[in-house]
């Protein structure tokens, strides 16, 4: 019985069919190598010895697979490969380095315990990624199959992809930098994409579409799309079941143009990503909040903060006072100037900080390209500082604004970037932000920024995110420095719960800390 | 250059993989066996002498057929004999330049090339490649040079087209088997042993590099559509891998036989024989074990396997005549003359 994801080669496999599946590989294995254009890959001693449970499916002769040339790569690379049908229980991952799973499995049998499987997973069986969590359930919204048969003008227009993060380790290692690339060779062939959760690193996504995301990741740790926690990397691939071998490569002379080397980066992505999986996570940061506070006081010596504000503000003045004297106290040398005050006061600075008393229309796009760290309090000035599009309460916005907000009061932040440093060692889910409950700001960055915390039950709306320096921005605009929103409403520095403010030590300590830390 | 261990591992499990399902694989597509592409319309019979090269001056209407140690020259429409060239010592390559009213031969046994007239069939000179055994030979007429591939000294030859002498050595490495110019600046050459494409430059005669041409192994026979810059290369081992010219990268396989030894692209509108529109073009490869396989063009980057027929073995040349539509195989002592 053929599954609806039937393009995905995905019949359901019985026991009385296994034997056949397993001559039908063993004859696609051979076939693939007398068709499949893929020249063997040379070995990576990076990785020998590691071991890979493909996951796959059974072959459907209207779908060619290319799962025995995947297998064949992966060795080649020096990994150890073993074949998995799709159905195999999720303790086949003990033991095993990386689970791959191919496009051509059924989704409807893998098992969901694969998503709490401890060992990193890779896969480009778009239908699986919500079993996996990687995404919503909804087809054509959070995830989709692109076939040429049913999407053609579509399955060109995914020959090519836009790297939306060329900071991440995969783009890094592809060489590929912040643009437009050839994914696959230029036959339309099946492609997916994703539309990941906010913790996620999207690399490249599909046809200008933040929400098509055609490679993205989940660091250890990191919330996936329903709010579980990643026990361990995971990849999402843009690939469909029977193009592997259509993975752009370059060989010969223009494998000498920089130009050609940044544009055929489809193998490279995949082996890149092989190697991201299979590298140990960075650890997670400790929930150390005194250790945090004299690192923060270690680095601030010999420091300098430009703190913009409104200067005598009717409401917030305060707690300006209190933010200013807390920066003061851990030993930065802080100047106030007024929101109205011409840019240059930040020459020589280290950090910027915005202030939630600063009127957007009255800061009018000062700051945006400073080339020093901003840290932006005021979630309605994200637009002004590229940090987010253009329209309010679709792109930032307030929760708890009683004009503006259809939503709430709030007092608590969803922690979804438990692995980042900036997350301060907190576990994934709610943390107490303020002690009351009052207006919060959020934005919505691109998928270039690393997002630590949404709003409660509004995943797109991210209270702290930031842009590491080099990553890309609205309008394709690339981060001078870095930059970050930290929401605070006017008053509410003097209201930061006293995980608050370990948060608020933590994104003061990541701004002036060096890109790439 | 030698391979790391487990790459040769792979490349053994490939090869023989091959040799079981590439017959498969072939006999599989010829379950639903369409029309054959060509049938045996003529044999144009030959003196003693095995047939090394063939080539075809369809304005002239003659038919250059290498054969030991001489060229013969024949009726392109009734293979009557009409002439010799020699000597030209273990002929195994053949270009002929109309524009320059000369034709060239490459001599693996004396390691000289051969210049003629075209139309007086006089030998203008022969002068040593400086090479080891050449056997194949290629005008470019846009950088006016011949390239002449020197199979057991791995390199190229290069003559000047004005004077016929060499001017150039160009070391790339491998058993060179075949070449074929872009027309615009690239000049790309099969090394059998390397499983590899060496590309170099026309003009500065820099060797650019190497498009691999996995999974085939062992390309011989090479062809090109230069409006479409895709490379066919037959393999020894039954494949046929099409070759993106560009960024040196192979879309497609197809399978097309074993041995296959001679490759031609023709782009003029032929019939298709299976009734409906013409093909855009077709590849045409003859191995020596007897198959000529005929390949179809749906679209630039899409091929497909047609048919295969039963030719005597031993091909070791293919021309095509774009005026008659035949395409002339060099067999052991005959030329066979296939027609739609």
């Amino acid at each position: 019985m053929k599954s609806s994801f039937s393009a995905f080669n995905s019949s359901a496999m019985t026991s009385s069919t296994l034997v056949r599946a397993l001559a039908g590989l063993s004859a696609l294995a051979a076939g693939f190598l007398l068709l499949s254009p893929r020249a063997l890959a040379a070995p990576d001693p990076a990785l020998a010895g590691k071991k890979v449970l493909l996951l796959v499916g059974e072959p459907d002769e209207d779908h060619p697979s290319d799962d025995a040339a995947v297998q064949a790569h992966l060795q080649a690379l020096g990994l150890t490969v073993t074949l998995g049908k799709d159905e195999d229980p999720a303790s086949r991952a003990a033991g095993q380095d990386l689970v791959v799973i191919s496009g051509t499995v059924n989704p409807y049998v893998v098992p969901h315990a694969y998503k709490h499987a401890a060992v990193p997973v890779l896969t480009w069986s778009a239908p699986t990624y919500p079993t996996l969590g990687l995404t919503g359930r909804l087809r054509h919204k959070d995830f989709d199959i692109i076939e040429p048969t049913q999407h053609f003008a579509q399955s060109f227009t995914d020959l090519y992809g836009y790297c939306v993060d060329p900071l991440h380790p995969i783009a890094r290692e592809a060489g590929l930098p912040s643009q437009m690339f050839g994914t696959l060779y230029l036959q339309p062939s099946v492609t997916c994409w994703g539309r990941p959760g906010p913790a996620a690193q999207v690399i490249a996504i599909f046809e200008g579409d933040p929400n098509k995301a055609g490679l993205f990741t989940y660091e250890k740790g990191a919330s996936l799309s329903d709010g579980a926690v990643a026990p361990a990397r995971r990849v999402g691939f843009f690939l469909g079941t029977g193009n592997f071998h259509l993975l752009t490569a370059v060989h010969g002379p223009a494998a000498r143009d920089p130009a050609a080397q940044a544009w055929y980066v489809g193998l490279k992505l995949f082996d890149a990503s092989v190697h991201w999986a299979l590298t140990p996570p960075p650890a997670p940061p400790p929930a150390a909040p005194a250790a945090l506070h004299a690192a923060l006081a270690q680095a601030a010596a010999g420091k300098k903060v430009l703190f913009v504000e409104r200067i005598d503000s009717p409401e917030g003045k305060e707690a300006d006072e209190h933010n200013v004297a807390y920066l003061r106290g851990l030993g930065f040398t802080v100047t106030v100037v007024d929101q109205d005050a011409p840019q240059g006061a930040e020459a020589g600075q280290d950090l910027v900080v915005l202030s939630a008393t600063c009127s957007k229309y009255k800061l009018n796009g000062k700051y945006g390209k400073i080339t020093q760290p901003i840290m932006c309090h005021e979630g309605l000035a994200a637009d002004g500082l590229k940090m987010a599009g253009w329209k309010r309460y679709v792109d930032y916005g307030e929760h708890g604004e009683e004009k503006e907000s259809e939503d709430p009061e709030e007092s608590y932040l969803d922690i979804v970037g438990a692995w980042h440093p900036l997350a301060a060692g907190f576990k994934a889910g709610p943390i107490a932000f303020i002690k009351e409950p009052g207006t919060l700001k959020w934005a919505t960055p691109t998928r270039g920024a690393i997002v630590i915390a949404t709003l409660p039950y509004a995943p797109e709306q991210c209270a702290i995110f930031g842009y590491e320096r080099g990553s890309v921005m609205v309008d394709d605009y690339v981060a001078p420095a870095r930059r970050l929103l930290f929401p605070l409403d006017n008053p509410a520095f003097d209201d930061l719960t006293e995980n608050g403010l370990v948060l608020y030590d933590a994104a003061v300590l990541w701004c002036i800390g060096a890109p790439g830390s | 250059m030698s391979e790391p261990a487990s790459f040769r591992f792979c490349l053994a499990v490939v090869r023989r993989r091959l040799a079981v399902v590439g017959w498969a694989a072939l006999a599989a597509s010829l379950a639903g066996a369409p029309a054959p592409s060509y049938r045996v319309v003529g044999h144009y019979p030959l003196p003693e002498g095995a047939c090394s090269a063939v080539a075809i001056d369809a304005a002239a209407r003659r038919l250059y057929v290498g054969q030991g140690n001489l060229v013969r020259v024949l009726n392109a429409d009734t293979g009557a004999v009409v002439g010799t060239i020699a000597p030209a010592p273990g002929v195994q390559g053949l270009e002929l330049a109309p524009g320059l009213n000369r034709g060239f031969t490459a001599n693996a046994g004396d390691d000289t090339v051969t210049e003629f007239d075209l139309k007086s069939g006089a030998v203008v000179q022969t002068v040593k490649t400086g090479g080891k055994s050449p056997v194949a030979i290629c005008y470019d007429a846009e950088a006016r040079r011949i390239f002449v591939a020197n199979r057991a000294s791995g390199d190229l030859s290069v003559l000047a087209a004005d004077t016929g002498l060499v001017t150039d050595h160009v070391p790339l490495g491998g058993t060179l088997r075949a070449l074929v110019s872009n027309g615009y600046g690239s000049l790309f050459v099969t090394a059998e042993d390397l499983s590899v494409l060496h590309v170099v430059d026309t003009h500065t005669l820099a060797a650019l590099g190497d498009d691999p041409v996995a999974p085939g192994v062992g390309p011989g026979g090479l062809a090109i559509d230069p409006a479409g810059r895709r490379l066919f290369v037959a393999c020894a081992n039954g494949l046929m891998p099409i070759v993106d010219g560009d960024a040196g990268f192979v879309f497609q396989v197809l399978p097309i036989g074993s041995g296959s030894s001679a490759v031609v692209f023709d782009r003029s509108k032929q019939a298709n024989p299976d009734g409906g529109p013409p093909w855009k073009a077709r590849i045409l490869a003859a191995s020596e074990q007897g198959v000529l396989a005929a390949l179809r063009m749906n679209a630039f980057i899409n091929y497909s396997f047609h048919d295969r027929s039963a030719i005597p073995a031993g091909a070791r040349g293919l021309a095509f005549d774009p005026k008659t539509g035949r395409v002339l195989v060099a067999l052991p002592h005959e030329i066979l003359v296939l027609g739609l």
